[in-house]
């Protein structure tokens, strides 16, 4: 090894702990970058996997009921690769206890005796399905965990108002229902209250009264033809009451998953950019503080024929040293991470079919991502050693002048401090950057917190004043509400009407539920963005920013309304105007004056003229799980969910990104105490020789500490100041992408957070000058004022 | 060619700065220096040495002449070619003894030989400067002296045809200044280099082959010195 490398090798040795906490938060950089980008693309190629192998349908064309032969006619049409024609009703589900008493299933017909053309299943447990003779059914895997079945067991779906007994012969997983949710309209993966289910058509035809009938096509096309394709079979299909087809795009759970994946995005550039350019900046300020205490060697390696480039080399090779440690260390860390990420995500979301992405291109990108953001850092430091002319080996410094600012009146300890963080402003900005970059990763984890706690209270405990939420399957006359409110220990129900329905502008669209809201109302409450209470005026549709944002939409602007379900056979459509905008956890739903939804669709799709889809019920205390047992015992309900019920399923989805939240939060406070130290530690390095020469003059380690104490502390608020816009920014930036339909919050930040991410760093601050004051201490005197460094 | 001078300067000038507060630091010198000679400059302080040092050692380029050193003619080479130059030619000693303070004596020493095709013996250099046992140390465990013996054996390790040394006794106290001027002289007579050796201390004149006498930039006088003094025989 050449003698400048030995002495590199030697420098960073004799600097390890900077050298190891530079190293550790470049690590995180590339462990967060490497872990994430391996979770992504695993769960990208594991759905594109499950798709391919399961055959997942390119469109979907609902109709009212068409007789299975129009299948053979479609299979002969241009660019169709395969089809299948089957039955998907909703129905309520009985079940056997302890299980909840009644949940709603989506049952899926399966041609007999064969596999299905598009939209295949994967069993996991049990068998397919077995002789026709026998009622037998396939459970969705997601419905069929959460409400513990096995083969072999009983299941009750209700046809007609009739309860028929099914045998489960099978758990399967389905790329449909990837992410186990009910439609576009119910996002919130609920497998324990909703589940699909699959059986035979010749089991399933006579008890829905459809037999030889199908009321859904589904399309594998050639790729790039889905759209053409999907039109022309929906014109095919038109004599049998043929709906808009969906696309994959638009397909629930495929949509959901995708929403996920681009959600995650901004999470894979942020993070990792934070980490890298923490350390690209301890990287910067401790070469530059090497450069600056060794420019007489520098002087004397070019005076003796070192070429420039040497020296340049030299430097660099110090971030390059970081750089593979770094990398190296934050693959292994990331592959963890990703491992970790998958375990914690599997709970909500099981693909059919894994395909781990251990891509050894993923992680050559991650460990360049370290050397780039490590060489850039070292470069300004190098150049500047590289520009070290020869002579300096024989001049000494130049001591650089106090400005101007500096001449202000303080106390002598204050003074002296101000003045050493204005002596070199450069430096000072860049170790209060490294400072900030720490305390904004807390701040912005802190908000994310604050702001989903924010968005479930108030959902909670505000928007939702009621316990009970009731679905009826199919809709009632409001009678039954009105019965309701004189069972004991009600102490409130009220009607609800939901409708779902696309909504449309300017050539956008959005699958969406048009949602009944009556003056008077007392157990729900709107929002507008300023937190006033608002009521829909009659011809008026209310709904969130992220609504409007799919649609494209201002307040003013008119937006049409098209029932979109194919049940009934009939439609019904509206042309309203666009209201101010709502504060909405679930930020899908339309809100629309009760009566005013009830007579533009409810009549004309030929419901009850006071029609409710559902309730929510207010309880006296202790009441909730009495009246809960008493509505599942009512004939229509098909669907009675507690409050605790609602919390249950919303602590589950959150729990991920809490734990998600509670990891940045830790990483942030190790970026946060490492780069602290490195950056004090710097400091003090600088300062050893000037706060001897105050020993020497007769102060004693205590005025020492008080010095530095100030003055790093002063660095501390100075970082924290400066991280308060930009944390704000990120944190808004990568909010508004973190935010889905299905979960919406307003960016709230706590006093709270701000107190604590600032207190944390002050913390790490004085932690961080331990060492460095004890080398003080320890330090030879004579030695110190000696040494021209 | 052995017998042409090893350095030439030819209507030398260097100024710093331009207008009402230009410094001639150097004031047109012309001046011949013979080969194997010890050669100590001496002047006030800010009378140019430093400035005429660095030019001949290709780290600063004068304003205006011709400067030649063994040969090459230091104005036609570019940034490189003053760099290979140094490398090759030259072997510096500073008043800072800029040792690599993570580096042993020996590793210091062997870190310029590194530089060259033909270099002395690392080790066998050390024990020249009388080193031999503490080549292993690294310089926080070594005195001022010593420190300042191990950037001797540095400059040295080289082959040099020309050793500069910038007030090489600058930071040392008397005895240890004579210790490493007395090296300094015997080890350079004994390899046959030529040194230049920059001092405001005139009783270091003494040991000198020519004493060049330097005022405000100009040659005031050149002295040949028949008999030089040892170092052990000077007082300062
Ligand atoms: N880089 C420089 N910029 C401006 N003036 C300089 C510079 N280097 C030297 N000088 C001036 O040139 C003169 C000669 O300096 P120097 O050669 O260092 O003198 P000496 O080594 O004899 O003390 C002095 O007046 C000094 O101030
Ligand atoms: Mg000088």
């Amino acid at each position: 090894m050449s003698r400048l490398n030995l002495k590199l090798l030697r420098d960073l040795a004799h600097a390890r702990w900077q050298f190891l906490a530079i190293t550790f938060v470049t690590a995180l950089g590339v462990a967060m970058y490497h872990g994430s980008m391996v979770s992504y693309e695993t769960q990208r190629a594991s759905y594109e996997l499950s798709y391919e192998r399961l055959a997942f349908g390119d469109a979907w064309i609902p109709v009212r009921r068409a007789p299975r032969a129009v299948v053979r006619q479609i299979e002969r049409m241009p660019n169709v690769v395969a089809v299948e024609g089957r039955t998907s009703e909703i129905v309520e589900i009985e079940q056997e206890k302890p299980r909840r008493p009644r949940v709603i299933g989506r049952i899926i017909s399966l041609p007999s005796g064969r596999e299905p053309a598009v939209n295949r299943l994967r069993i996991i447990e049990g068998s397919p399905l077995g002789s026709r003779s026998r009622r037998e059914l396939l459970l969705e895997q997601a419905f069929a965990r959460a409400n513990n079945y096995r083969p072999g067991d009983r299941i009750y779906p209700r046809f007609a108002g009739r309860r028929v007994r099914f045998r489960v012969a099978g758990i399967v997983s389905s790329a449909e229902f990837i992410y186990p949710v009910m439609g576009n309209v119910f996002s919130l993966p609920m497998p324990e209250l909703f589940g699909a289910m699959f059986a035979d058509e010749q089991v399933l035809g006579p008890l829905i009264g459809l037999s030889g009938q199908i009321t859904e096509v589904c399309l594998r096309t050639r790729p790039g033809s889905e759209a053409s394709v999907a039109a022309a079979v929906k014109r095919r299909l038109k004599p049998y009451g043929a709906e808009e087809p969906i696309l994959r795009a638009e397909q629930a759970s495929n949509k959901l998953l995708q929403s996920d994946l681009e959600g995650n995005k901004p999470f894979l550039v942020i993070m990792p950019a934070l980490f890298l350019g923490s350390a690209a900046l301890s990287v910067a300020l401790m070469l530059a503080r090497w450069v600056q205490a060794q420019r007489g060697i520098v002087g004397f390696l070019r005076a003796s024929g070192f070429p420039a480039r040497a020296i340049l080399f030299h430097y660099l090779g110090a971030g390059a040293a970081i750089g593979v440690a770094g990398g190296i260390a934050g693959i292994g860390m990331g592959h963890l991470i990703g491992m970790w990420f998958a375990a914690a995500y599997e709970r909500v979301i099981r693909t059919p079919f894994a395909a781990p992405q251990n891509r050894p291109d993923l992680a050559v990108t991650a460990f360049a991502l370290a050397m780039v953001a490590c060489l850039l850092g070292g470069w300004l430091p190098a150049r500047s050693a590289a520009r070290i002319v020869p002579a300096e080996a024989m001049r000494g410094m130049a001591a650089s002048q106090p400005r101007a600012l500096a001449r202000i009146r303080l106390p002598l300890f204050l003074a002296i401090a101000v003045r050493n963080m204005l002596r070199r402003p450069m430096r000072t900005l860049g170790t209060a950057s490294g400072v900030a970059s720490a305390v904004s990763l807390m701040i912005i984890a802190g908000t994310f917190r604050d702001s989903m706690m924010q968005a479930i209270s108030e959902a909670m405990d505000d928007f939702q004043r009621y316990d009970i939420t009731v679905a009826f399957v199919p809709e009632r006359s409001a009678n039954i509400v009105t019965a309701m409110n004189a069972w004991p220990g009600v102490r409130l129900a009220e009607g609800t009407l939901d409708i779902p329905v696309r909504a449309k502008h300017n050539g956008r669209e959005k699958d969406t539920v048009a949602m009944g809201f009556a003056r008077g109302t007392k157990l729900r409450v709107l929002r507008d963005m300023s937190g006033a209470s608002i009521v829909p005026e009659p011809g008026q549709a209310l709904y969130s920013n992220v609504l409007a944002k799919r649609i494209l939409t201002e307040p003013g602007d008119t937006v049409r309304l098209d029932y979109s379900q194919n049940i009934r056979g009939r439609s019904a459509s509206a042309v309203m105007k666009v209201g101010p905008r709502l504060r909405l956890m679930v930020a899908l739903p339309i809100y629309m004056e009760m009566e005013d939804l009830r007579r533009r669709f409810a009549r004309k799709l030929q419901m009850p003229p006071d029609a409710v889809t559902g309730a929510v019920i207010a309880v006296e205390p202790g009441y909730e799980r009495i009246v809960t047992s008493r509505l599942h015992r009512t004939d229509g309900v098909g669907l009675a969910l507690s409050r605790a019920d609602v919390t249950r399923q919303i602590d589950e989805v959150t729990a991920f990104a809490n734990t998600f939240i509670a990891f940045m939060y830790l990483l942030g406070s190790a970026m946060a105490f490492a780069i602290v130290y490195t950056v004090t530690d710097i400091v003090l390095w600088e300062r050893t020789r000037e706060l001897a020469t105050l020993r020497t003059l007769g102060y004693g380690m205590g005025s020492v500490l008080r010095l530095v104490t100030i003055e790093n502390i002063m660095m501390g608020l100075l970082g924290s100041a400066l991280a308060m816009y930009p944390a704000y920014l990120l944190a808004r930036f990568m909010l508004e992408a973190a935010n889905t339909e299905g979960f919406t919050m307003l960016m709230v930040t706590s006093p709270t957070t701000y107190a604590l991410s600032v207190a944390s760093t002050l913390v790490a601050v004085l932690a961080a000058q331990w060492p460095g004051l004890r080398r003080i201490r320890r330090l030879d005197l004579a030695d110190a004022i000696r040494t021209r460094e | 060619m052995s017998d042409s001078p090893l350095i030439v300067l030819d209507h030398v000038s260097k100024v710093y700065g331009t207008g009402e507060v230009a410094v001639h630091a150097l004031n047109d010198i012309c001046l011949d220096v013979p080969r194997g000679e010890f050669v100590v400059f001496v002047g006030p302080s800010g009378s140019g040495k430093t400035t005429l040092l660095n030019v001949i050692g290709g780290l600063d380029q004068p304003t205006s002449g011709t400067t030649i050193v063994a040969g090459t003619d230091l104005g036609s080479l570019n940034e490189n070619g003053l760099t290979r130059y140094r490398r090759d030619k030259v072997g510096f000693v500073f008043q800072f003894f800029n040792l690599v303070p993570t580096l042993t004596a020996l590793e210091n020493v062997e870190l310029v030989a590194d530089l060259v095709p033909d270099p002395l013996d690392a080790r066998k250099t050390l024990e020249t400067v009388g080193l031999g046992e503490h080549m292993h140390r690294f310089p926080s465990a070594l005195s001022g002296g010593e420190q300042q013996r191990v950037a001797l054996a540095r400059a040295l390790v080289k082959r040099p045809a020309l050793v500069l040394a910038d007030e090489p006794t600058g930071s040392l106290d008397y005895e240890t200044g004579i210790r490493v001027l007395s090296v300094m002289r015997d080890v350079t007579r004994e390899m046959g280099h030529s040194v230049l050796l920059v001092t405001h201390n005139s009783e270091i004149t003494r040991m000198a082959d020519r004493v060049i006498h330097l005022r405000s930039g100009r040659v005031a006088e050149v002295e040949v010195n028949p008999s030089p003094a040892r170092a052990e025989e000077l007082r300062w």
